[in-house]
């Protein structure tokens, strides 16, 4: 936290595919995971983020920088001059935007929120997630999840009996 | 959410991984009927919602947007001894069973018990005041706790004796009044309790705070009231304005009161406002046509009232305070109005209700696998 004030502290983040990607400390910070290795001492200059590709890395990064405050010495938006209301509104226009992805890498997404613990994507990219099969079927939510029907019928019939009221 | 998580060597599907499953079924609509269905995609899914640690972290997930699972209210019907039963007032599939066999039944355990006050619900609790059918001897049993809090979406009930001098035995010539509210999550809540005691020269106003953290009543906060006339509606349930109790009507989140006109079938609603100089005053702030809305033009509104004269008109019965919805009795039906939108909803006839109902507003988990057994723990307290 004391080298904060420097304002434009940078620090490395590397995917195990070998890239390397310069970000602001703040921004890195949106994660509480590297947040606690910071302010643990346990970061070199460069920290290697396992399991998350540059791909997804890169998207991870984007979100910080879009959501990381303005205010205080990194602030170089004028944030002052806007409302934060409209801040907000602003700010979940441009999530809707950042979540318009395949399935395949909005789990990556949850993946790398969930890992780097980004309370913020974790919301938007479970959200999103549920939002998608909450409509749909039974059947249709198996298949969206590549899952399989695993019940005997009989036990799905206890399920439903349990709690009737649910499935009238 | 823990802090710290560990590595995953394989790169699984995240809804195949239990901890990413779980972030996102946490997400799950707050509606009732949402972990029975999810309960049905694959049995992963059913083991994840019967999870008792899943179940708390959903409740806590969706507990400033739980939805308005509908009212209770006490019997007085003949043979009952003031059980208190549940009226859903949600649509099907997430009207949640009612009746003395569902969950949230609340039988008298006899006539001994005395008669019961439902003092309010917050916070997915019930307050409930046992009181006895005869003044009390002067030194009730160490055993005597008349207080009730009860959570019928867990089962749990605690117990409550009165604070420490309290005067027992003037109980039924006093005017009493609670509250209960939870903090800090769910694990714990407090009771407020409000007596008046009247004196040869003045009347005060006693208020007590209970935490259930301590298990202990704190020591009374006293005021004097200027007149009787402020404690005229001894039934009204309180309503939570940030962070404050009142014991009038609140929109919005600030402090106003509705004004309900019954035979012109209008409420007008009166905000508390603090105008640029700094002075305070009562601003009629929006007045809801519910003849409109309930499509009744003068002739019927006439003629309803030639047929019911012995009867009382509209009629408030109480209010859900984070749905922002009111309960309306009127000589065609009972029904809900959401108060920003208007939305009506004509609710089922029930025997009528002779006081207050309280509305309900949590988030049903319960009973949503094999095994997930509802015990419901009688916790004692003495307080």
């Amino acid at each position: 936290m004391a080298t904060r004030e420097a304002g434009k502290k940078m620090i490395m983040l590397k995917s195990p595919d070998g890239m390397e990607f310069e970000v602001e400390e703040a921004v890195a910070m949106e994660s509480q995971t590297i947040r606690k290795m910071i302010e643990d001492d346990c970061a070199d200059t460069a920290i290697l983020i396992p399991n998350i590709n540059s791909k997804i890395l890169s998207r991870v990064i984007e979100y910080c920088n879009k959501h990381v405050p303005t205010t205080g010495a990194t602030g170089a938006a004028a944030s002052d001059t806007v409302a934060p209301a409209a801040l907000a509104e602003d700010l979940k226009i441009w999530d809707a935007e950042f979540i318009k992805v395949n399935r395949a890498t909005r789990f990556d997404l949850i993946q790398a929120a969930s890992y780097l613990n980004i309370k913020g994507l974790l919301d938007l990219t479970s959200q999103t997630t549920i939002d998608t099969i909450s409509d749909n079927s039974l059947e249709e939510i198996r298949s969206f999840l590549s899952t399989k029907n695993d019940y005997l019928p009989e036990e799905e019939q206890t399920i439903r009996r349990e709690n009737q009221w649910a499935f009238q | 959410m823990t802090s710290h998580r560990r590595l995953r060597s394989t790169a699984r599907p995240p809804l195949e991984d239990e901890d990413l499953l779980s972030e996102v079924l946490l997400r799950l609509p707050s509606q009732p009927s949402s972990l029975p269905r999810a309960s049905l995609v694959c049995n992963p899914w059913r083991s994840l919602v019967a999870d008792p640690g899943f179940l708390r972290r959903f409740r806590l997930h969706h507990r400033r947007n739980a939805p308005l699972l509908g009212f209770f209210d006490i019997s007085y019907a003949e043979g009952s001894f003031h059980d208190i039963y549940f009226v859903p007032t949600m649509d099907r599939p997430n009207r949640l069973p009612d009746g003395p066999e569902g969950r949230f039944y609340l039988p008298a355990a006899n006539r001994e018990e005395g008669y019961r006050e439902l003092l309010g619900c917050r916070d997915g609790l019930v307050l409930i005041l046992h009181l006895p059918w005869r003044c009390p001897r002067r030194t009730p049993p160490a055993s005597w706790r008349p207080i009730l809090v009860w959570d019928p979406v867990s089962g749990d009930k605690h117990r409550i004796a009165f604070p420490w001098g309290f005067d027992d035995y003037k109980l039924l010539q006093w005017w009493i009044n609670g509250a209960v509210l939870r903090h800090a999550g769910l694990d714990h809540f407090h009771v407020i309790l409000l007596v008046t005691e009247e004196g040869k020269e003045n009347r005060r106003l006693l208020a007590w705070v209970y935490s259930s953290e301590t298990s202990e009543w704190g020591d009374p906060i006293s005021t004097l009231l200027p007149s009787w006339d402020f404690l005229s509606n001894p039934d009204k349930p309180a309503v939570l304005a940030e962070n404050s109790l009142y014991w009038i009507l609140v929109e919005d989140g600030g402090l106003g009161f509705l004004f309900l006109l019954k035979w012109d079938y209008r409420a007008v609603f009166y905000d508390w406002k603090t105008d640029r100089d700094g002075v305070s005053s009562w601003v009629n702030s929006k007045v809801i046509e519910i003849d409109k809305l309930l499509s009744l033009n003068a002739e019927k509104k006439y003629e309803l009232l030639c047929k019911n004269l012995n009867k009382e008109c509209t009629r408030m019965l109480g209010f859900a305070e984070n749905s922002n919805v009111i309960f309306l009795e009127t000589f065609i039906g009972l029904f809900m109005i959401e108060l920003s939108t208007l939305q009506l909803k004509e609710l089922p006839r029930t025997n009528g209700h002779r006081f207050n109902v309280h509305a309900f507003e949590s988030v049903y988990t319960a009973g949503t696998g094999i095994g997930g057994g509802h015990g419901g723990a009688e916790v004692l307290r003495n307080a």
